[in-house]
Order: C-alpha cells, then sequence, then structure tokens
C-alpha cells in the first residue's frame, strides 16, 4: 500500500511538474498551427504559402509552425481572378493566456518565452475572389449557354 | 525526351526564383521595425511596513514584510492602438505576488493580478513610470471567533488585491532593465465580510526585468542568422481632435454589505444606489464631473440603533459627488469624492470615496463595479451595476 501511495504520488508530481512547465499552449498547440480555408467562391481556388501550392479549397490542414512565419502571405488563386493575399499575424490567444494564468503564471512565463501563446491568423480564411474582367466572364459564360442550347 | 527535360528545368528554375521572390519577402520583413513581439518579464522584491489602522495584531503590524512579484508584460508599440500611444507606450501584463508576514495570525497572502505600467517621463536610458496593478488575493487567515479571535482585521480568507506604485527604471544593457519603486498595497473585502479594517502595506521594491522577443523561435530555422531586436520602436501617429462635449451618466447598482457590530456571521444586507452625473469630457482619456448619489441600505434598519417600523427613509440617504473618470480603451477608472446629505447617517462621516472600474459594453453603454468607503476611506461596499452615457453639446 505504502509503495502504491508512493507511486500515486510521484506520479501526481511528475504530471503537475510537466503540465505547470511544460504550459498550456506549448502541450496543447503542439508543434503546428492549423490553416483552415473556408469554401469560398470561386470553388476549387488554388491556396499557397509563401509560393508553394498547398492545397486546393475548402480544406483544412496542420502545417509545422516555423512555416507560418510572421509575415507569410497565403494566396488564394485562380484563373481569370484576381488573386487574394493574407499576411500571417500572430496574436496572443486570450483562451491560453487566461489557462496560464490559472495555473499560476509561470506557464506563461514558458508560453510567452517559446512563442506559442501567439497563434497564427490563419483558422478562418474566408475568401471571395473578383475576376479579372467581368464582361470577358460574362461574355464566356453566355457563350457557354449558347454552345448548350 | 529533350524537349521534356527542357520544360522540367524551366519548371526548376521558375521555382527556385519564386522561392527567393518569397523568402526575400520575409526577410524585408523581418529586416521593418517591430518585426515579432515586445515581452518582459520581471521580478521584484519588496521590503516595507504595515500602516497601521488599528490596536489589533502588534506582534506582527510592528514588524517589517517582505514580499516578491513575479510578472510577464506584453509592451506596447502603438501599432494598433491610439490609447498605447495616449499613455506613452505602456506595458501590461499578470502577475504573481506573495508576501510573508511575520506571525501567523494573519497569515501569508498571494495573489494573481493585471497591471499596468506607463511613463511619466521616458528618457533615453531612464524612465519614471507610474503602475497600477488590481487582482484577487487569497491565503489570509482569517477572524475567527474561536480558531483565531486575535486577529480582527480581515474576515475573509479571499480579498481583493490593489497595488499602486511610482518608480524608475534603468535599461542595463540591450535586454535587461533595473527598477526601484515605491509602492503602496492594499487587500480588503468590501465589507462582504466583517472585520474587514483591511491590511495597507508601504515599501521600497527593488527588482531586474528582462525584454525579448520570442519571434526567433520562429525564424531560426529559415534564417538562424537573424536576430530580431528586443525593445521596441514606438509608432507615433497623428491623433484625431478630440471634440470637447458634456454626458450625462445614468447609473444604477446593487449589492451586499455586512455591519461591523454583527462580525464573523452576521447577516449580508441588501444596498442599491442610483445616481446621475453631468461630466465634462475634456480629453480622449478623461472627464470630470458632479454628480447625485441616492442609496437604499437594509443595514440600517439594524446598525447603528435597530429601528421598529422601518420606512423607506430609513433606509435611504443622500449625497452629492466630484468625479474624475480616467479612460483606456473600453476601460474606465472612476474616483468619485462624496459629501453625505442626510443627517440620518451622521455615524458615516461627512464624505466618502468610491473608486470602480467600468468597462465599456457599447458606446455608450457600460458596466461597473465600485467600492464605497464611510468616514473617508473605511471600506462600506462593494456595488456592481450597469449604467448609461448620453453625450451632448459637441465643441466644434
Amino acid at each position: 500500500m505504502y509503495k502504491i501511495n508512493n507511486v500515486l504520488i510521484g506520479f501526481i508530481f511528475l504530471s503537475s511538474s510537466v503540465l505547470m512547465f511544460s504550459s498550456c499552449a506549448t502541450i496543447f498547440s503542439g508543434k503546428k498551427n492549423t490553416i483552415n480555408v473556408m469554401a469560398g467562391s470561386p470553388k476549387n481556388a488554388q491556396v499557397f504559402l509563401d509560393g508553394k501550392l498547398i492545397g486546393e479549397a475548402p480544406f483544412k490542414m496542420r502545417v509545422v509552425k516555423t512555416d507560418l512565419q510572421e509575415g507569410s502571405l497565403i494566396e488564394v488563386r485562380k484563373d481569370n481572378y484576381k488573386t487574394m493575399v493574407f499576411k500571417v499575424k500572430r496574436s496572443p490567444h486570450v483562451a491560453y493566456v487566461v489557462a496560464d494564468i490559472f495555473s499560476g503564471v509561470i506557464p506563461l512565463v514558458v508560453d510567452v518565452a517559446t512563442g506559442n501563446i501567439y497563434r497564427p491568423n490563419t483558422r478562418k480564411i474566408e475568401y471571395v475572389l473578383e475576376p479579372v474582367n467581368e464582361k470577358k466572364v460574362v461574355k464566356a459564360i453566355n457563350r457557354n449557354k449558347e454552345d448548350i442550347k | 525526351m529533350r524537349k521534356y527535360k527542357l520544360l522540367l528545368g524551366l519548371l526548376l528554375v521558375v521555382n527556385t526564383l519564386m522561392a527567393q521572390d518569397y523568402s526575400q519577402l520575409l526577410k524585408e520583413n523581418r529586416e521593418q521595425k517591430n518585426y515579432g513581439f515586445f515581452n518582459v518579464v520581471d521580478v521584484k522584491y519588496h521590503q516595507g511596513r504595515f500602516m497601521k489602522n488599528s490596536g489589533s495584531l502588534n506582534n506582527i503590524m510592528d514588524n517589517p514584510y517582505t514580499a516578491y512579484n513575479f510578472r510577464v508584460g506584453f509592451q506596447s508599440d502603438g501599432s494598433k492602438q491610439k490609447w498605447d500611444q495616449l499613455y506613452g507606450f505602456p506595458v501590461y501584463g499578470v502577475g504573481f505576488y506573495s508576501a510573508y508576514f511575520d506571525g501567523g495570525e494573519l497569515g501569508s497572502p498571494q495573489a494573481l493580478y493585471m497591471f499596468m505600467r506607463a511613463p511619466v517621463f521616458r528618457g533615453r536610458k531612464m524612465s519614471w513610470n507610474w503602475e497600477l496593478s488590481a487582482g484577487v488575493s487569497y491565503g489570509f487567515e482569517q477572524y475567527n471567533p474561536n480558531t483565531n479571535p486575535d486577529q480582527q482585521i480581515i474576515g475573509s480568507s479571499v480579498n481583493v488585491y490593489f497595488n499602486a506604485g511610482t518608480g524608475i527604471s534603468y535599461q542595463f544593457g540591450k535586454r535587461w532593465d533595473l527598477t526601484l519603486d515605491l509602492d503602496m498595497t492594499h487587500f480588503s473585502n468590501g465589507s462582504t465580510r466583517t472585520p474587514n479594517i483591511g491590511v495597507n502595506l508601504a515599501g521600497l521594491a527593488f527588482g531586474g526585468r528582462y525584454n525579448f522577443n520570442p519571434v526567433r523561435n520562429y525564424t531560426k530555422k529559415k534564417d538562424d542568422g537573424y536576430r530580431p531586436q528586443t525593445r521596441a520602436a514606438f509608432i507615433r501617429k497623428d491623433m484625431p481632435k478630440y471634440l470637447r462635449h458634456l454626458e450625462l451618466i445614468l447609473f444604477g447598482s446593487i449589492g451586499g454589505k455586512t455591519t461591523t457590530t454583527q462580525i464573523y456571521d452576521g447577516p449580508t444586507y441588501f444596498i442599491s444606489t442610483a445616481s446621475i452625473d453631468l461630466a465634462w469630457c475634456y480629453h480622449h482619456v478623461g472627464k470630470v464631473g458632479i454628480g447625485f448619489d441616492g442609496f437604499y441600505e437594509s443595514a440600517l434598519r439594524d446598525y447603528p440603533v435597530k429601528i421598529e417600523n422601518v420606512e423607506f427613509g430609513d433606509l435611504s440617504y443622500a449625497g452629492i459627488h466630484i468625479a474624475h473618470y480616467l479612460r483606456m480603451y473600453r476601460l474606465t477608472l472612476v474616483t468619485q469624492l462624496g459629501f453625505n446629505l442626510s443627517p440620518h447617517v451622521n455615524h458615516k462621516g461627512n464624505n466618502y470615496i468610491q473608486v470602480g472600474g467600468s468597462y465599456n459594453i457599447t458606446d455608450n453603454f457600460f458596466a461597473r463595479a465600485a467600492l464605497k468607503t464611510r468616514n473617508g476611506a473605511v471600506a462600506d461596499f462593494i456595488e456592481w451595476g450597469l449604467g448609461y452615457r448620453i453625450p451632448f453639446a459637441y465643441s466644434h
């Protein structure tokens, strides 16, 4: 019984130490950040991160956090449409800040020191692309309609 | 086959050129001012004396106290809010406070709080700052008639923590600051439990502050040679002209209080306040006003004398006040100095103070929590309320 108690106390001590010194954002956010591109107009637009194709909208993916630099560019492109550009900006995550404070401030120091408290603004990217030349696109659509008839 | 090889080669060259474009762009970003996040961690060691306000616990109150503070802060640079510039680019943050009192009856409180530090004067290396902190403290050994009867200072283990200070800081190298502050700390519960004489401390705090920019955790993989700036450069913008105006402020609140004669397990009485203020808004950050207060306090049926067949007039009283409002973002620090108009509450003294914080829910609608005192600065009750502001008479 004595041994089991010791093991239990040891386990609780170890887990609370790990939790305290590893901190909320550092534990729960991991080494990756989320890019979530919502369904927009037009459909199936291509999404590029700093010039590299990462998917076709809509999609949600996790990328290594160092790939999302402060000021990285996420571009949504589609032929015949103007490219939409999002600049990656990180800001403190309120929920993590509150959780860290109630865990005793030290976790906040760890999260701030590692930069993990700063979350990128890529969790909900919405896009609506403007046609490059609306008249030309409308003409093309009409021509298609006539072809169908 | 040769054609395909040529095409593949061309694609590779285009990709490399594009990647270079983007890495050049990121490099340019990094070279811009204020790239990254500007944070500070500071540690302070406090030593000082109790500001005695009662004859009890002399064995503790006659001795010095020691305390330490551990804080994390975010340095504003003015890029987001005009308020940063108006207050001289303050640091906001959260902290942990722990005090040691020599003697067991009072306990040794700890506190979690939010703080703001802003400069009065900022030189090249040295600055003179003011600081305000507010939060929740815990760890007091509360009054108990059976187990802790000598402690007649504070009736609850969880109390409000409030600290105000001013001091100098000196930049010591690229990352370090040394700080020396004179500060006052106050703990009380706003008479939600009696006794509530409160604990007041005054002392000196010596500390060190470390400035850092954690953006390198993101950049080092891409550009190991890059070293980010550790101190923010302040971005100053043209302020929009402030249109001075008048404002009518309507406010109503409720709360609870205990009385000083029914300590420890006395009932909690209902209180309510209604007030109307006329304020002159003279600047983005401030306004001054005068106002009228109407109070309803059910404790008056039992204290200072028990009233039989109580009427509304016996439980209500009035006052007038002068006020100052200091605004930042959606928060406002409210300070009011009031004067009693009702003779039947003479036991409360001639004047009272109300200190509180309000939060602007919309442009006109706000919520406020405030502490009202009696006999000058003795806590009377804490009130929670809602209010509405009506601006008019804009000057052009």
